[in-house]
Parts: structure tokens; sequence; C-alpha cells
């Protein structure tokens, strides 16, 4: 299976120096992702899940070069690296790869008519389509999401959260990107409408052959819809597995108590409640970033950082005392 | 190419394609709105009476009629239906002169206000960092200037002129419009769908114009609908110092201070201007009513 993405050591810092005077600054680094390495492959679907700030989102944006912080590492889209490329470059990689937000109705700019929404990436590639042409593919992608072509001289308030997510579908797919990242994408939607949103983006997957990266923090989301999942952990990798495996046997501490933590999976005194709070991104020890709240945790943890470790052909973990 | 051309044909676009645009909908909005097309059609007809005034009225705004009194009350028998001023020329169409001069420069530089205005606080706003700080230092910079030094420095060195007073309003009007437009700016860069555009490489000129600035804009008709009267009493102020507007021309502002010094034994000469200005500021201001709530398409 060959990779349409693979990103290698990435990492995200932002600067937060804080100025002391006019002259002087103590510098600082927010370390929001910290040298992680994972591949998509083709028509696969990729889980990431995380809890809130834990660098989900700076690594999308990181993914999409719209992040304003310094990455260092490589993004490796379609067998092209996209870091250090110029506009008109990135322009033909973004092609490829299109992303959907977490709030529907916030990604849809409150002025424009559904059809000019859903038109605008097809006429910044292709300007040289008739305006026929143009709605001809808007009408067939707005079919494809199961969007009413009435809903076309509408504005997006006067649909609910998954027609407007639908309409964030229609948007990404108009290109027939070959990844399509969802950030969130049905965290802001209820439980009926999460669960046709997913199929649909599962038919979608089929019908255009592409690869989604569906990032959530909410784990039967994930594993309704993944192939493999990443477990991340305060922008570290902590563990990757297919999905059946995660659930069944969780290698990691940290994820073994993240399943547990699913409504139904563990009995009450089973399930591992954590201790502590996350600790803050500023002023990370050296050891495991998780070594703060494991339960298993050991001296080593403590001084020495976890790499990841190849289990098998695709999962690995970051633990050095993983089951 | 990805197209299916037997799928144009196939779909009946003509029946879909119910071409329906923000501004066509908003005019519908706006045309329900009765206070504002009522203060519309007073604000035409307010108008239309001072542009047509000069093709039909028997006097010049300078005609001294030596037959009346110095001033005379109004009168329909002495054919002068607002009385005349002190100097004996009719008011009516002196007041009509200045309800000319008063709106034209409201408009102009009201209009200056917005384009430049908008212009600068969304390009200042989006682009952020070095750009933002040079383009804001530089308004600090205008805004430290003097507004009545500027004007007497002007007047000085060109003489006096109308047109300087275009200018001038002009030129310091936009400076807070920019402030206002850039803090909204900013909320919106932010938002989403703004990177939704730049997901797909939409060029920053256009996320501006299609993103950005429609989405401003009901903050900046309501603010606009502020600084015309403002601009329209400025205007007033500086004609009355006798740097503006200068005899014989007049604008309603001149009219107004030249009333108000005989309110007692002459009232008509303050309360007939009074009136046109009180009228002409009410109508901007449910005119500018309208058109945000017009613009607001969620307010339906």
């Amino acid at each position: 299976m060959s990779n349409v993405l693979s990103v290698e050591n990435l990492s995200v810092n932002f600067d937060i120096s804080i100025k002391k005077n006019f002259f002087f600054s103590s510098p600082a680094a927010l370390k929001a992702v910290d040298k992680v390495s994972f591949n998509l492959g083709e028509e696969e679907i990729l889980g990431i899940v995380g809890e809130s700030g834990c660098g989900k989102s700076t690594l999308v944006k990181a993914i999409m070069m719209l992040s304003d912080g310094h990455i260092s590492g490589d993004i490796i889209i379609n067998g092209k690296n996209v870091k250090g490329l110029k506009p008109s470059e990135l322009k033909e990689v973004r092609k490829n790869i299109q992303i959907i937000f977490q709030d529907p109705l916030a990604s849809l700019n409150p002025k424009m008519l559904i059809k000019d929404i859903i038109a605008e990436p097809l006429k910044v590639y292709y300007p040289e389509l008739s305006k026929a042409e143009v709605m001809a593919k808007v009408f067939d992608i707005m079919e494809k999401v199961g969007l009413n072509k009435n809903a076309a001289n509408r504005y997006a308030h006067e649909f609910s959260g998954g027609q407007c997510q639908r309409i964030g579908i229609a948007r990404a797919m108009i290109l027939n990107p070959k990844i399509l990242i969802c950030d969130e994408s049905t965290s802001a939607l209820d439980v009926s409408i999460k669960a046709q949103i997913l199929n649909l983006l599962k038919d979608l997957k089929e019908q255009f052959k592409m690869s989604v990266l569906f990032i959530s923090h909410d784990l039967s989301v994930i594993k309704y819809i993944s192939d493999r999942i990443l477990v991340f952990y305060l922008g570290n990798l902590m563990e990757i597995a297919a999905s059946e495996d995660i659930y069944k046997h969780p290698k990691h501490p940290y994820t073994k108590s993240l399943i547990s933590s699913i409504p139904g999976v563990a009995s009450k005194s089973e399930r591992i409640i954590l201790q502590g709070d996350i600790p803050s991104p500023l002023d990370l020890h050296a050891g495991c970033p998780f070594a703060g709240r494991c339960f298993k945790v050991q001296d080593r943890c403590r001084i020495e950082k976890p790499v990841l470790e190849k289990l098998s052909e695709n999962s690995a973990v970051a633990c050095f005392y993983h089951d | 190419m990805m197209f299916n051309k037997e799928k144009i044909n196939d779909l009946s676009l003509d029946k879909l394609q119910i071409s329906s645009s923000i501004y066509r909908d908003a005019l519908i909005r706006f045309k329900r709105h009765k206070m504002a097309m009522t203060s519309l059609l007073i604000l035409g007809l307010v108008i239309l009476l001072a542009m047509i005034e000069p093709w039909f009225s028997p006097y010049a705004y300078d005609y001294v009629d030596w037959n009346v009194a110095f001033p005379s009350a109004p009168s329909i028998s002495q054919g002068h239906i607002f009385g005349t001023d002190s100097n004996g020329r009719d008011l009516f169409v002196r007041l009509m002169m200045g309800v000319r001069i008063s709106i034209i420069i409201g408009l102009l530089a009201s209009m200056v206000s917005l384009t430049i205005g908008v212009l600068w606080g969304s390009i200042s706003g989006y682009l952020g960092g070095k750009t933002d700080l040079i383009m804001m230092r530089i308004i600090d910079i205008l805004y430290a200037v003097p507004f009545m030094f500027l004007i007497i420095i002007l007047v000085v060195v060109f003489g006096k002129n109308i047109y300087l007073i275009f200018i001038s309003i002009g030129a310091i009007s936009w400076l807070t419009m920019a402030r206002i437009v850039r803090g909204q700016t900013i909320s919106i860069k932010n938002k989403e769908y703004i990177e939704a555009a730049k997901s797909y490489s939409l060029p920053t000129h256009l996320i501006i114009s299609r993103h950005v600035i429609p989405n401003l804009l009901s903050t900046v008709i309501i603010y606009l609908t502020l600084t015309i009267p403002q601009v329209i009493l400025v205007e007033s102020f500086i004609s009355f110092l006798g740097l503006g507007v200068q005899e014989p021309n007049t604008s309603l502002g001149v009219l107004i201070a030249e009333g108000s010094r005989v309110i007692e034994d002459y009232p008509w000469m303050f309360f007939a201007p009074f009136v046109f200005l009180a009228t002409i500021l009410f109508c901007f201001n449910f005119i500018g009513d309208g058109i945000r709530d017009a613009l607001d398409q969620t307010n339906k």
C-alpha cells in the first residue's frame, strides 16, 4: 500500500516569548506537536484521537500549511514535500487535500449563497469553466452529499447543523481530493446526525477512492469509522494500531485508560481513572509526557522519553512497560 | 477534465437558477422597511426640490428684494414663502442652496471615508504583523494633526475654496472608520470560513473582498449613517467660523448660525433651516437603519 501522506518527525512550535521590557524578552517555545511520524495509506481512514488541547488541530493546520507556528520535519503529500513550497506550488498540492471543519455553521460564509460557497474552490482551480459547467458540477456534488437542489439559492443560517456539515463536505469534495481531513467534523452534531454524516463520509470514501484523516476526541466515532488509530497525548504519539486491536488489546497505559472510559466498555470498578491534570505544555519535563498521570509509572519514565517502538506491520507504541 | 457534458444537459438548469444575490434580496428587505422607505421618499423630495429650484425660482440666491422689509416675515402675497433674511434675500432660495451644499458635502465626505476607511482597515487587520503596525501608526499620526489647524493652513495656502472643505473633512473622517473596520476584520479573520478559503488557496485580495468585507458591512453602515450627519455638522461649524462656505454662498450650518442670532425677533430665519437640517439628518439615520436590517439576512 503506497502512502498518499507521510509525516516525518513533524514538530510545531509556537514562539511565546514574554516581553520583559522594550529590549529584552525571555525566549520560550510551546511544543504543540513533538516529533510525530505517521503515514496515511491509499483509501485508508486514519483516526486521530486525543483529549482537548493535545495538538490534534495544530497537526492538521500544519499539514494544510495554514499554521502560524514554526514547523520542522517533513510533510509529504503525494510524494511532494510541502515544506518551503511557493504559494503557486502549494495551491496545486492543496487541490488534493481538503478539509472539513468542526463548527458546521462557522465554516460557511453567512453572506454567501450555498451554490457560491460550494462553487468557490472550483472557480479557483478551474477559472476557465463556464457558469453552466460550474453549476452542473455543484448540483452533482450536492446530490452526492444528500443535499436538495433547492438549497443552492439559500444562505447557511437557513440550514441545520447536519445540513451545514453536508455543505462543508460538498465544498471539500468538489475538487475531487485524494485526501480529506475531518477536523472534529462530527463533534458539534447530535447523535443521529453524527451517524448520518459518518456513513456519508464512508460512502464518499468508497465512491471517490480517497483517504481520510479523521480527527476526534470521541472514541466511539473513531472506532466506527477508522481503519487505523493514532493516539495523541500532549503533542506526542502514544500508540498506533489497527482499529480492532486498539479496542481489544490496548498496549499503552494511556490508551487503556481512554478505552476504559467509554461508557459500557468497562464496569465501574474496572474503570481506570487518571489522577492529576494534563501538565502544561510550557514546562514539560524530560521523561515521558504521560509519566505524571500513569498508573504504571517507574523511575525510568521520569528521566527518559520512550520512543515509538514498532511492534508489527501497522502498530507501534511509545512506552517502556507496555503490555 | 472531470465533467460529463451530457449531465449538464440533463439538469434543467433554467428552473433551478433562480438568480438571487445578496444585494437583490437586500433590496427586497429594504422595500419592506416602512420608516426607511418613507425617509427615502422625503429625502428624495428634499433633494429634488433643491435641484430643480434654480429653474423655476424668480430670485437668484444673491438677489436683494428692495420692495420688502429687511428682513420680512414669510408671506405668500409678497412672493417670499419663507420670508427674507436680514439682507433682503429670499430665504427659500438660500435654503435650497444650503441643502445642496450640505448634502453634497455629507455624501462626498462619507464616500471618501467609506472607501479609504474600509480598504485601509480591512487590509491592515487582515494582513496583521508589521503591515498592520505601520498602517495603524500612520492613522495615529494623522489623528494627532489638529483638525482646525489643518484647515487654517489649507485655507492660507490655497485660499478659501469649497473643495478644501470636502478634502479636509474626507481626510479626517476615514480614520475612525479604518479603526472600526480593522477591529471587525481581526475578529472575522479567525473564523473557519476564512480558514476554509485559505485551504483552497483563494487569493488574499479575494478573501478580503468576498469573505471579509461583506461580513463587516453592517457595522460599517451603522457607522456611516452616523458619519453623514456628523460631517454635515462639522461643515456647519467650519462655515460658522468663517473658514468654509463663503458669502454670498451658503449652507444649512451658516443659515442656522445667522438665524440663531436673531431667533427672538425673526424666528423664521432660524426655524426654516433648522427643520430642513433636522429632516435630512433624520432621513439619513432611518435609511441607514433600513440598509443595515436589509443586509442582515438572518433578520428575516
